[in-house]
C-alpha cells in the first residue's frame, strides 16, 4: 500500500509542480533559518567535555587585599584565577588526579631557517601535560611531554594540526624545532584535529575562539619569563616589587586559571580539605588576609557566572522557530490549494472503495514527501547560510558554524514532522468532501 | 438482492427543509436491468448516490445482499462499495495522470490483493471492453467512447454485485453511445445487475425494467415503449 | 462601506483559510516589530559616537627596549620623533584605547573612604592625549603643563588632576554636572581634582554598561609596552603609519606588537552587533518575502476559488473598481485583525524577550509603524490578483465552472 501511495503521490506532486515546489521552497527557508540559528546556539551554549563535566573544576582563592574584597562586591567572591605562586605551589603539592594550569603568552614564532621578517606574532598556551589528557586532546603525531619536561620547565612543546601544516606541511615534524622570540623549542608532539566549545578553560571572552595552536610546559613559561601583559588579563592590588618579570611572578598579581581534575564526591571533599589547610597555611605566612572562599566550580557554572553566553543567539533560535512557523502556516495554505483541486479524485476514490482512512495515509505520504523535500533543501539552505554566518559571524569559531550528523538527521525529521502536522487540517479538509457532490463535475 | 423500505431524503439548511425524495419502496434482483429516468432536478442522482452509498437517506430502511447499510460506519460501507458496487460516470472520471492500467486498478488497491491477482483482473476486465491492448495509455489517448470503456473496466475489474451508471452515454455521440450501450447489455447478460439513470428513452426501453423520478416520487413505469410509441 | 458586510459573511463561509491568513499576519508582524526593534537596538550601539577623531586616528603597540631606568626618556624621545613625522596631527602615548578591549576600569566615589558610587575607564598618558583622541572638553580648560608625570604602572594611583566625561559627571553629579569643573572625586580611594569635563569620549569595552565614563589624566606609564595613538592630517593615515613603523623598527629590540587604525578597532568591536544586526535583517527580509508571497497566493486562490461569483457581479453591474475595492478591502480587514493578534503577541513575546534576555521592551511607535507595514504589505500583495479578478469577463456567469 505504501508503495502505491508514494506512486500517487509522486504523480500528484509532478502535476502541481509549481506548487509543490513552492511549498517546498517555503519549508525549507523556514527550517534552514531554524535550523541554522539552533546550530550556532546549540553549539555555543552544549556541554564542552560531557565525559569530563563532573569531575573537571576550576580552583578559586581569595588571596585579595587585606584592605577591600575584589572587586568591592557586595557579596565577596574570590578572583578567578591564581596568582603564579599558588598556581606553583598547587602544582608540586599534587593532590588531584590531574593539575591544569592556564596560562600564556605571545611572541614571534618561526623556524630556526625562516628570516626574522617571516615571523608571525603567535598566541602561545602554556599548561601543564594534564593538559591534554584531562582535556582529551587527541594527537596526531607523537605525544605529550613527559612530566619531567613540566617539572624541570624544558623547552618543549606541542603544535596544532594547522600549525603543523603550515611549518612542516603537515609531516611528522617530532624532533623538529621552532623559533618562540629568542628560544628554541623542540616538537613533541601534533595535535589532531581539536577544538572544545565553548572554550571553558581560559578567559569567557574569547570562549567561543579556537584553542591556541601552540602549547609549551607553564613551567617553561615561568622560567624564561615569557610575559605579554597586553595578552593575558592580569588584576593586582598591589604593586609588584619593581618592572621585572620575576617580581611580578612572585606578586600577588592574578592571572592563571588553574583547573584540577577530581573523580567523586570523596575526591573533591580531600582535594577541599588539602585546599583549606595550604591557605590555613599561607595564613601563617602572613598571605590571605580576607576571608577564606575557596571555591572548586564546575566548567558550566564558571562560565554562566561570566557571563559567556550571549542571548543574542538563543532570541534568534527564537525568532527563527516563529519564522518556521510562519513559513508552516504558508505551506499549510499551498498544500490546502493543492488539495483543493483534488475534490474529484477524492470523490472518485471513496465513490470506488477508499476509506477516509485510505485517503488520509495517501494524502499524509504525499504532505511527508513535500516534508522530506523540503527538510533536505532546508539543510542544503542552512550549510550555505551557517558558511555564511562563518564569514559574517568573525568574532566566533569556525567551527561553531558546523552540523553534526545528529542535527542533520533532526532537520529533515522536524522537517516531516512538521509538514505533517501542518499537513493534517488540509487533508482533513480534503477528504471531508461529499463524494456525491463532486462527480458529476468532474 | 437489494432491497429499500420506506426510503427519503430530505435536505435541511438552517431555514428550508427540501424534501428530494418522497418515501418509497422498491426492490431489485440479481440480473435485472434497470433504467431510471426523468427531467433535470426530479432527484434521479439522489436517487443513485443513496443506492451506491455515497449518500445517507434521511429516513427508512436499505438492505443490500441482506446487509442493513443506513447504520453502517465510514470503513463499512467503503468496503461494500468496493467489493459489491461498480460506478459509471456521465463525464467517465478517470484520472489523467494515472495510465489506463493504473485507473482499471484502482479499486483493486483497495482490497487486499497480490500484485499478479490484480493483473489478471485488470487484464480480464479490459478484455470485456476490448482494450487489453491500450494498458500503457493515458485517458488523454483515448476517444470518449474508449475512455468510458475504460470506466466501464475499471467498474467491473472488482466484479462487483451491481453497477451503477449515470448517464453514462450523455458525454458520447449517438455511435459510440450505440457500442457502450451493447456492452452493458452484454455485461447483464453475463449476469450483472445495472442500474442506470439516462434520459434517452429510447435507452430506456432497452432495460427490463424502466423506473421514473419525478419531483422526488418513485414510481415504476410498464410498458415504456408502448408509451413512446 | 456597503462591501463590508458581504466580507466578513465570505470570512465566516471560509474560515479556515481565513483564519490562516490571519496567522500568518500576526506571526508576521509579532517577528517585525520585535526584529526591528532589536537590529535597530544592536545598530544604535554601533553609531553612538565614540568621541575620538575616528577617521585619522591610530594607534601602534610596541615595547620600549632599552634599561628600565631608561624607559621614560626612551618614551618621550619616541614622542618627539613621532610628532615630527610629516602628515602627524599629534602623537601621544596612552594607557588604552577606546574599544579595543585594552585599558583600565577605576572605582568612582564622590565622598573619601566610601563605597563607590560608579566605575569608569581609565586612559593615562600625555598632556596632548585629549587631542590626539580628538576629543572634545565642554567645561574646564585643559591639564597645565606641571601637572603631567611619568610613572612605570597604574598612572591614576599618581595622578593630581583628571578630566572625565560628561556622562560621569552626570551620573555623579547629574543635572550640575558642570560644577564638577574644580572638585575633587576619589578614584580608587585617592582623592584628585577635576579640571575639565570631556563631551564624549568611550571606555575600552563596547558593550560596557558604563562604556561613555571615562577619567583621563595626564600621566604617563613607560611600562614594558606602550600605546602610540597617532592623530594624523586627514588621508595621510596610510603613510604616517609607514613611516611611524620605520621610525620605531629602527631602534634594535624594538618589537611591534600591534598596530590598527581606529575604524579597523570599531569594526573588530562591533562584529558581533553587526553579525546580529545583519542577521536580523536578513530575517526580516526573508519574512516579508515569504508573508507577501503568501499573501499573494492566496488572494490569488481565493479569486479563483470565486471566480464565478466576481462574474455574477460582473454581469449584475459591478465595476472593475468595485471589484478591485473589494478584494484589497477584504484583504484590509483581514490584515487589521491579524495586526490586533500580533500587537498582543508581539507585547507578550517582547516582555518575555526582556524579561528573558535583559532587553528594553518594544515602544508603542514601533507597534504603529509595524502596522502600517503589514497593511501596506498586504496591499501591496493582493493589488495585482485583485487587478486580474477585475478583468475576468462577466460572461463567466453564464458558464458552469
Amino acid at each position: 500500500m505504501i508503495s502505491y501511495y508514494t506512486k500517487l503521490a509522486i504523480l500528484s506532486l509532478w502535476k502541481t509542480r509549481y506548487m509543490s515546489l513552492l511549498a517546498v521552497i517555503v519549508i525549507a527557508v523556514g527550517i534552514a533559518a531554524t535550523m541554522t540559528t539552533y546550530t550556532i546556539n546549540h553549539m555555543m551554549t552544549k556541554d564542552p567535555l560531557p565525559s569530563k563535566s563532573d569531575s573537571l573544576f576550576l580552583v578559586r582563592l581569595n588571596n585579595w587585599s587585606p584592605e577591600s574584597a575584589y572587586k568591592n562586591r557586595d557579596v565577596e567572591t574570590a578572583p578567578v584565577y591564581l596568582s603564579v605562586q599558588d598556581a606553583v605551589n598547587l602544582i608540586r603539592h599534587d593532590k588531584a588526579q590531574a593539575q591544569i594550569p592556564i596560562a600564556g603568552f605571545k611572541d614571534m614564532l618561526k623556524l630556526p631557517s625562516q628570516d626574522a621578517v617571516d615571523a608571525k606574532m603567535t598566541f602561545v598556551r602554556s599548561s601543564t601535560r594534564d593538559f591534554f589528557s584531562s582535556f582529551e586532546v587527541p594527537f596526531l603525531y607523537g605525544s605529550s611531554w613527559p612530566k619531567t619536561s613540566d617539572i624541570n620547565g624544558e623547552q618543549v612543546t606541542v603544535i596544532s594540526k594547522k600549525l603543523n601544516d603550515k611549518l612542516f606541511d603537515g609531516q611528522d615534524s617530532v624532533g623538529r624545532t621552532v623559533e618562540l622570540g629568542e628560544h628554541q623549542f623542540t616538537v613533541v608532539g601534533v595535535l589532531d584535529d581539536w577544538f572544545v566549545l565553548p572554550r571553558f578553560y581560559g578567559e569567557s571572552t574569547r570562549a567561543f575562539k579556537a584553542p591556541r595552536d601552540i602549547i609549551v610546559p607553564f613551567q617553561t613559561q615561568l622560567n624564561l619569563e615569557l610575559w605579554s601583559p597586553n595578552l593575558q588579563a592580569f588584576e593586582c592590588w598591589k604593586e609588584t616589587e619593581d618592572a621585572s618579570v620575576a617580581a611580578f611572578w612572585a606578586s600577588e598579581c592574578v592571572w592563571v586559571f588553574f583547573w584540577v581534575e577530581l573523580n567523586g564526591e570523596s575526591e573533591k571533599r580531600v582535594y577541599m580539605d588539602f585546599l583549606n589547610s595550604y591557605v590555613e597555611q599561607q595564613k601563617a605566612l602572613g598571605r590571605f588576609q580576607r576571608p577564606t572562599l575557596n571555591q572548586l566550580q564546575s566548567p558550566s557554572a564558571y562560565l554562566k557566572e561570566r557571563d559567556a553566553y550571549s542571548s543574542d543567539s538563543e532570541i534568534a533560535v527564537w525568532l527563527a522557530i516563529c519564522f518556521f512557523t510562519l513559513c508552516l502556516l504558508n505551506a499549510m495554505s499551498i498544500i490546502m490549494t493543492k488539495f483543493q483541486g483534488k475534490a474529484g479524485e477524492v470523490a472518485l476514490r471513496r465513490a470506488v472503495g477508499a476509506s477516509s482512512m485510505d485517503l488520509f495515509q495517501q494524502y499524509m505520504i504525499e504532505t511527508g514527501i513535500i516534508g522530506l523535500l523540503g527538510g533536505g533543501l532546508g539543510l542544503l539552505l542552512a550549510q550555505f547560510c551557517l558558511f555564511f554566518s562563518s564569514q559574517l559571524y568573525t568574532h566566533l569559531s569556525k567551527n561553531i558554524m558546523a552540523m553534526s550528523v545528529e542535527l542533520m538527521v533532526i532537520t529533515v525529521v522536524l522537517s516531516v514532522l512538521s509538514s505533517l502536522v501542518f499537513g493534517l487540517f488540509p487533508i482533513a479538509n480534503a477528504i471531508r468532501v461529499q463524494p456525491a457532490t463532486q462527480l458529476k463535475s468532474l | 438482492m437489494l432491497r429499500m423500505a420506506n426510503l427519503a431524503k430530505t435536505y435541511r439548511t438552517d431555514t428550508i427543509e427540501t424534501k428530494a425524495l418522497s418515501p418509497f419502496d422498491l426492490e431489485v434482483k440479481q440480473g435485472e436491468f434497470i433504467a431510471v429516468v426523468g427531467p433535470s432536478g426530479s432527484g434521479k442522482t439522489t436517487f443513485l448516490n443513496i443506492t451506491g452509498l455515497l449518500e445517507v437517506s434521511s429516513e427508512g430502511q436499505y438492505w443490500l445482499d441482506g446487509v442493513e447499510v443506513s447504520t453502517l460506519g465510514d470503513k463499512a460501507k467503503s468496503r461494500l462499495r468496493n467489493e459489491k458496487i461498480g460506478f459509471i460516470f456521465q463525464s467517465f472520471n478517470l484520472i489523467p495522470e494515472l495510465n489506463i492500467y493504473d485507473n482499471v486498478e484502482m479499486p483493486l488497491r483497495y482490497r487486499k490483493l497480490s500484485g499478479a491477482q490484480r493483473k489478471k483482473r485488470v487484464e480480464q476486465a479490459l478484455e470485456k471492453v476490448g482494450l487489453a491492448s491500450r494498458q500503457k495509455h493515458y485517458p488523454s489517448q483515448l476517444s470518449g467512447g474508449q475512455q468510458q470503456r475504460v470506466a466501464i473496466a475499471r467498474a467491473l475489474a472488482g466484479t462487483p454485485a451491481f453497477l451503477l451508471a449515470d448517464e453514462p452515454t450523455g458525454n458520447l455521440d449517438s455511435k459510440m453511445a450505440a457500442g457502450i450501450m451493447s456492452l452493458l447489455k452484454e455485461i447483464n447478460a453475463n449476469g450483472t445487475t445495472i442500474i442506470m439513470v439516462t434520459h434517452d428513452l429510447e435507452q430506456a426501453t432497452q432495460a427490463g425494467r424502466v423506473i421514473e423520478v419525478k419531483d422526488g416520487v418513485i414510481s415504476e413505469i410498464k410498458n415504456l415503449a408502448q408509451k413512446i410509441a | 462601506m456597503k462591501d463590508f458586510l458581504p466580507i466578513l459573511k465570505s470570512l465566516k463561509s471560509n474560515y479556515g483559510a481565513s483564519l490562516l491568513f490571519i496567522f500568518q499576519v500576526a506571526i508576521t508582524f509579532t517577528i517585525l516589530v520585535n526584529a526591528i526593534y532589536l537590529a535597530l537596538d544592536k545598530r544604535e550601539s554601533i553609531a553612538r559616537p565614540s568621541g575620538l577623531d575616528e577617521q585619522n586616528v591610530l594607534y601602534i603597540a610596541t615595547n620600549l627596549p632599552v634599561e628600565e631606568a631608561s624607559q621614560a626618556s626612551q618614551l618621550d624621545q619616541d614622542l618627539d620623533n613621532l610628532r615630527a613625522l610629516p602628515g602627524v596631527e599629534y602623537a601621544s602615548v596612552s594607557s588604552g584605547v577606546p574599544l579595543s578591549g585594552w585599558g583600565r576600569f577605576i572605582e568612582i566615589a564622590t565622598k573619601p573612604d566610601s563605597k563607590y558610587d560608579t566605575f569608569s575607564g581609565y586612559y593615562g598618558g600625555d598632556l596632548s592625549l585629549l587631542k590626539a583622541f580628538g576629543a572634545e572638553l565642554v567645561a574646564g580648560s585643559e591639564f597645565s603643563p606641571s601637572a603631567e608625570l611619568t610613572v612605570r604602572t597604574d598612572g591614576y594611583r599618581d595622578a593630581i588632576d583628571i578630566m572625565i566625561t560628561k556622562s560621569l559627571a552626570q551620573s555623579l553629579y547629574s543635572e550640575q554636572w558642570e560644577q564638577v569643573v574644580g572638585k575633587t572625586i576619589y578614584i580608587n580611594n585617592k582623592p584628585q581634582r577635576v579640571v575639565g569635563v570631556i563631551d564624549k569620549l568611550q571606555a575600552a569595552w563596547p558593550t560596557w554598561v558604563v562604556v561613555e565614563h571615562v577619567v583621563l589624566a595626564p600621566v604617563k606609564e613607560a611600562d614594558s609596552m606602550v600605546y602610540y595613538i597617532i592623530r594624523t592630517q586627514p588621508n595621510q593615515q596610510s603613510a604616517v603609519l609607514e613611516q611611524a613603523l620605520g621610525y620605531l623598527t629602527s631602534l634594535h629590540g624594538r618589537k611591534i606588537d600591534k598596530y590598527e587604525t581606529f575604524e579597523q578597532v570599531k569594526t573588530n568591536a562591533y562584529s558581533a552587533e553587526n553579525a546580529a544586526s545583519n542577521t536580523l535583517f536578513s530575517v526580516i527580509g526573508g519574512l516579508l518575502l515569504v508573508t507577501a508571497l503568501g499573501i499573494f497566493g492566496q488572494s490569488r486562490y481565493s479569486i479563483i476559488k470565486r471566480t464565478k461569483l466576481i462574474g455574477i457581479r460582473r454581469a449584475m453591474g459591478a465595476s472593475k473598481g468595485q471589484i478591485v475595492r473589494y478584494f484589497v478591502l477584504e484583504n484590509a480587514v483581514l490584515c487589521a485583525i491579524g495586526i490586533v493578534i500580533g500587537i498582543i503577541a508581539a507585547i507578550v513575546l517582547s516582555n518575555a524577550f526582556s524579561s528573558a534576555f535583559e532587553l528594553g521592551t518594544v515602544p508603542p511607535s514601533y507597534m504603529f509603524f509595524g502596522s502600517l507595514c503589514t497593511i501596506l504589505l498586504g496591499q501591496m500583495a493582493v493589488l495585482y490578483p485583485a487587478f486580474k479578478a477585475s478583468q475576468l469577463s462577466p460572461a463567466i456567469a453564464t458558464r458552469t465552472v
